[in-house]
């Protein structure tokens, strides 16, 4: 499903316009980024938790040369879910 | 992990939503809840969800797999199980870690403290009435104390200006120490510290002022950038808005406006040179129409009217006269007129002259009402022509048909 499908369908179960619903998608994108950027962890209600993951730098081998470089740390977005919603989808 | 001190909690992502999108917080909630449902919804029917710029959330079924019991060591089997996985957007990575890069804490700190010393520059300007003030928040058992002194120090403002001015100056110095305090828990740069003191310099030079200003509060600074930072924010996304339809529009309506300009040019140009080509025809073949002037003067002068007496004899000698009615005694042929038929097609296919059908009309006018309102099927008698009314260059029966094309029409 994509964006557009899915703003529609909130669009439809909300009640408010399509452009409401998809103004408000930017803008929850937007915040999620933000929090996400200064590294805040996003906690979705009766989802899941979106958060920020230090990965630590690390030595790669090149398959193809065989030349090892050095990747730098890097941080990643994770989601969690939600213990509740793990479960019943198990 | 360590790094993720703050999190942010459903509340506060729903606030700030509503603040970012410009609708009442439970417009935000109610788009929230909808957004879990529907995408919740949707991964259990087995259909990956995609947020733009934040990345798909799909459901994965891990296949089953050996195992070893961690306690017991006996080998197990891992059923199969499905689960939620995330794969970011495009973009989200390379933006947090160019975010992360130079020097990950520090910058965002100082600039913050840059904005906020922006806005407090600008509400000091602007707050010299006590109203844009705003009220006092004790964050620390210590503010709290200082508010109470000044509470002390504002029921004393009525007293003489030298008590006012001692007690700020005492202010002053607690103030700063505060701020000291404050800058040793957040960390925030020397501006700051700048920033409020010559805030309590101009507030000294008024002392009306309640210096309700001083101890703002980290949170009221971080609301102040929160919300310039929305600002522009809103504003960008203002500008953003293009709708591919408008453009589309525009462009096929001037395209439009453009080929009808074109084609009423066009068309005045093919006038203009359809009216220099008969003109150079005319300069080209000056024999004919020379002929025609030499013909013409001659009739219409001096002799015009001997000769249409003459024609009017000869008419009467036929038995036709041109001013009155003529009777026509022989006929050439009889016909019906066909569907879409007019008398001018007849007279074209007895006479070879389209004008002379005024006399097949002349000559059935006893059953005919309009000459162009003739029912299909009448029956038409041509008329036999004498020599004068049947050539339609002589300029005598021209100009009678002329007449008579006028009468008949005009009925």
């Amino acid at each position: 499903m994509t964006t557009k499908e899915l703003t529609n369908r909130i669009a439809v179960q909300t009640g408010m316009t399509k452009k409401q619903a998809d103004e408000l998608m930017t803008a929850t994108s937007q915040v999620i980024m933000n929090a996400l950027n200064s590294n805040q962890a996003v906690q979705l209600k009766n989802f899941g938790t979106l958060t920020v993951k230090e990965r630590a730098a690390r030595e790669v081998t090149n398959p193809k040369t065989g030349a090892k470089t050095l990747k730098a740390a890097q941080r990643i977005p994770v989601f969690r879910p939600n213990r509740q919603l793990k479960d019943e989808i198990r | 992990m360590e790094n993720e001190t703050q999190k942010l909690s459903w509340v506060e992502l729903k606030h700030s939503i509503a603040r970012q999108a410009g609708v009442s917080e439970k417009t935000a909630s109610l788009f929230l809840h909808a957004l879990v449902n529907e995408t919740i919804a949707s991964l259990k029917q087995g259909e990956p969800v995609r947020i733009n710029k934040i990345g798909t959330f799909k459901m994965q079924t891990m296949a089953p797999r050996k195992s070893v019991h961690v306690a017991t060591g006996e080998d197990i089997v891992i059923q199969e199980y499905k689960k939620i996985s995330f794969a970011p957007d495009h973009g989200v990575k390379s933006q947090l870690n160019e975010e992360s890069e130079p020097a990950s804490d520090d910058l965002p700190m100082q600039k913050l403290n840059e904005q906020a010393t922006e806005i407090l520059d600008l509400l000091s300007d602007m707050g010299q009435s006590p109203q844009t003030t705003q009220p006092l928040q004790p964050e620390d058992t210590e503010t709290a104390e200082e508010t109470a002194e000044e509470t002390t120090v504002t029921e004393k403002t009525e007293d003489t200006e030298e008590q006012k001015e001692r007690e700020e100056e005492q202010l002053e110095e607690k103030t700063e120490t505060n701020i000291e305090m404050e800058d040793n828990k957040e960390e925030a740069t020397v501006p700051v510290t700048e920033e409020k003191q010559e805030e309590k310099k101009e507030e000294a030079q008024n002392p009306t002022v309640i210096p309700t200003f001083i101890p703002e509060n980290k949170e009221e600074r971080q609301e102040a950038v929160e919300e310039k930072k929305e600002d522009t924010e809103k504003e960008e996304r203002r500008k953003r808005p293009f709708r591919p339809w408008l453009a589309a529009g525009i462009t096929m309506t001037i395209f439009a406006l453009l080929l009808i300009g074109g084609y009423l040019f066009l068309q005045q140009k093919i006038e203009q040179w359809v009216n220099v080509i008969s003109q150079r025809i005319e300069q080209i073949n000056p024999i004919e129409t020379e002929d025609a002037d030499n013909l013409y003067p001659a009739v219409t002068e001096g002799e015009a009217a001997d000769e249409t007496e003459a024609a009017d004899q000869t008419e009467n000698a036929s038995g036709n006269s041109v001013a009155g009615q003529r009777t026509y005694t022989q006929f050439i042929a009889t016909e019906a007129i066909p569907n879409g038929s007019r008398l001018a097609w007849l007279a074209r296919k007895y006479y070879g002259n389209r004008d002379l059908w005024v006399f097949i009309y002349e000559a059935n006018m006893d059953h005919l009402n309009h000459p162009s309102k003739i029912l299909k099927g009448t029956k038409i008698r041509i008329p036999k022509l004498e020599e004068p009314l049947s050539d339609p260059d002589n300029p005598e029966t021209r100009q009678l048909i002329k007449q008579l094309e006028r009468e008949y029409l005009n009925r």
